[in-house]
């Protein structure tokens, strides 16, 4: 490959620029790397406390809704669900330092069903026990921490993806691009070196053999 | 004196009605058949559904030796077939308290048929219950989705009507369950023929009204999403009023400002000071079956009929809550906090 290199000054200066260049882009990298990997570890933390308390909030939900079950006969079940709103789930995308997170978001099929930010069940109170009503808000609300948990767990992962590609440019600069760089300078340094001196030598022979020619 | 004092003396009065004679002597036949306390505390302590079965099936349930223990819903069902099958051929041909009392599930139908014509599409099977009320389902449906409401019972065809208004004024499904209860109330009500039955639908109002205040209020919703709720129950003891006024208050000032039988119902359901809505339920379900267990004291009527209805039916919820648990591992404690009072 030195064989390719022009040991020019001008070749020279741009190996020179080149390489502060990459060692911009490796300081930048380096702290892309670190900010994302401390987003992503505050993210690990999140989802790790949102994930325990999803999942309290399914068992409660669960609990509550197996009380209600138990005192409702499946008729009574099945005519209290009819009609039912059906949540749909809205997807956006957010960008988190230049990594597309998808930001999820819950909405009911019918809208007049939220009261107060809370959600009135769409069935009579006769024979429904009130533990279907706070069944369905626990159960809703879990829902909508399992959407903001499917929403850091891919940001998590997206993220992981970005760090791992950050780091593999990091790697790269730091292992082959600034050290060829740093060599080919070195090498055209040298040449240069060398051939200064050839230079400088051939300069005094010529003024050593000028010299010997006026003695004469 | 108490309700339940006024409701045996009612029925004493009643005494010379030879009418129930043979059914009242029927139902008390069967009486000692019906699971007891001991008898419950046993299913909630059993070790598995299997064992429950088991119980249940040694108890005198000979119709659960013919399924699994999963297909607790049909079985169950089909006690509730043979109870009114029994019930309809034992009463007497001039009135019918089983009628009275399936009058509920033809309401339920109705709310069924106004429900799935609302949203366009049919009604799942389940939804329905048939062979109890005295409208099938199928020209229940047939008369909503036609709007020919003279195919059914001037009540059902009234409530029918009022119930789709209701639909159409709002655009959800809610008014309709809620008209077709409030309806329900006010047939019982007036359809009561014995001084029993309209004190029984006077109370179910009552409790009815409350537990609607009471939801509403633990729910959080605002005075006039819950006003039109109340309207139309039959008037007893706690007005809509009443509660208006309640409803700004704490939910500790409620027993002192409500009758007192209701207000201590409201009082132990606030433990420390924390409102525990399903232990309201349970309490008013086991003050309905305590006035219900003053008519073992009643030598024949129709109270006798509606008093067994009504604990057998309480007895299939129970073993419904004991399958349901078991079957999915709550604890005999939690089991027991929700079972109802027996008959027995």
């Amino acid at each position: 490959m030195r064989g390719a290199i022009q040991a020019t000054r001008m070749e020279l200066l741009r190996r020179r620029r080149r390489l502060a260049l990459a060692r911009r882009g490796h300081r930048l990298l380096e702290n892309k790397r670190d900010e994302l990997m401390r987003h992503f570890l505050g993210l690990i933390e999140q989802s790790r406390g949102l994930r325990e308390e999803v999942e309290q909030k399914l068992a409660a939900g669960l609990r509550l809704y197996l009380a209600a079950r138990a005192e409702m006969p499946r008729w009574v079940l099945e005519a209290a669900f009819l009609g039912a709103p059906r949540p749909r789930v809205n997807v956006e995308v957010e960008n988190v330092m230049s990594v597309p997170v998808p930001h999820l978001s819950l909405t009911d099929s019918n809208a007049a069903t939220n009261i107060n930010g809370g959600f009135r069940p769409l069935y009579g109170w006769m024979n429904t026990p009130s533990q279907l009503d706070e069944a369905l808000l626990t159960l809703r609300s879990a829902l909508e921490e399992m959407l903001r948990l499917a929403q850091l767990e891919q940001a998590i992962e997206l993220l992981a993806e970005e760090i791992e590609r950050t780091r593999r440019r990091v790697n790269a600069l730091e292992q082959r691009v600034i050290p060829r760089l740093e060599e080919e300078i070195r090498y055209i340094q040298a040449a240069l070196d060398e051939m200064e001196r050839a230079a400088h030598a051939q300069l005094r022979r010529i003024k050593g053999a000028a010299a010997r020619g006026s003695d004469r | 004196m108490s309700l339940a004092a006024t409701l045996v003396g009612l029925e004493q009065l009643d005494l010379e009605d030879e009418r129930y004679a043979y059914a009242s002597g029927s139902v008390r036949s069967r009486e000692p058949k019906l699971l007891d306390e001991a008898a419950l505390a046993r299913l909630a302590d059993a070790e598995s559904v299997e064992e429950v079965w088991r119980l249940l099936i040694d108890a005198g349930f000979e119709r659960l030796s013919d399924c699994p223990p999963e297909q607790y819903e049909e079985a169950l069902m089909g006690e509730i077939l043979d109870l009114y099958a029994y019930l309809r051929s034992i009463e007497p041909e001039e009135e019918s308290v089983t009628d009275w009392l399936a009058s509920r599930y033809d309401f339920h139908n109705l709310a069924v048929a106004l429900k799935g014509h609302a949203l366009e599409q049919g009604p799942p099977e389940g939804a329905w219950v048939e062979d109890i009320g005295r409208v099938p389902p199928k020209l229940m449906e047939t008369a909503v989705r036609t709007a020919v409401w003279e195919a059914l019972p001037l009540h059902l065809a009234k409530t029918g009507q009022e119930a789709r208004e209701a639909y159409e004024r709002s655009g959800h499904l809610a008014p309709i369950d809620f008209a077709v209860e409030r309806a329900l109330l006010q047939h019982l009500y007036e359809t009561a023929f014995h001084p029993f039955l309209k004190a029984l639908a006077a109370l179910w109002a009552d409790l009815a009204r409350l537990k609607v205040a009471l939801r509403a209020k633990a729910l959080g919703l605002e005075r006039t999403e819950w006003e039109p709720l109340l309207a139309g129950f039959p008037m007893e003891k706690i007005s809509p009023q009443e509660l208006k006024e309640l409803w700004e208050q704490p939910l500790e000032n409620w027993p002192e400002a409500l009758p007192g039988e209701f207000g201590a119902l409201v009082s132990q359901s606030l433990q420390g000071g924390r409102w525990d809505p399903a232990c309201f339920e349970v309490l008013c379900d086991d003050f309905v079956m305590e006035h219900l267990r003053a008519v073992r004291y009643v030598a024949y009527g129709p109270s006798v009929i509606v008093a067994y209805a009504l604990a057998r039916e309480t007895e299939i919820k129970n073993m419904r809550i004991v399958l349901v648990g078991k079957r999915h591992g709550l604890s005999s404690e939690e089991i027991r906090r929700q079972l109802r009072r027996s008959y027995a």
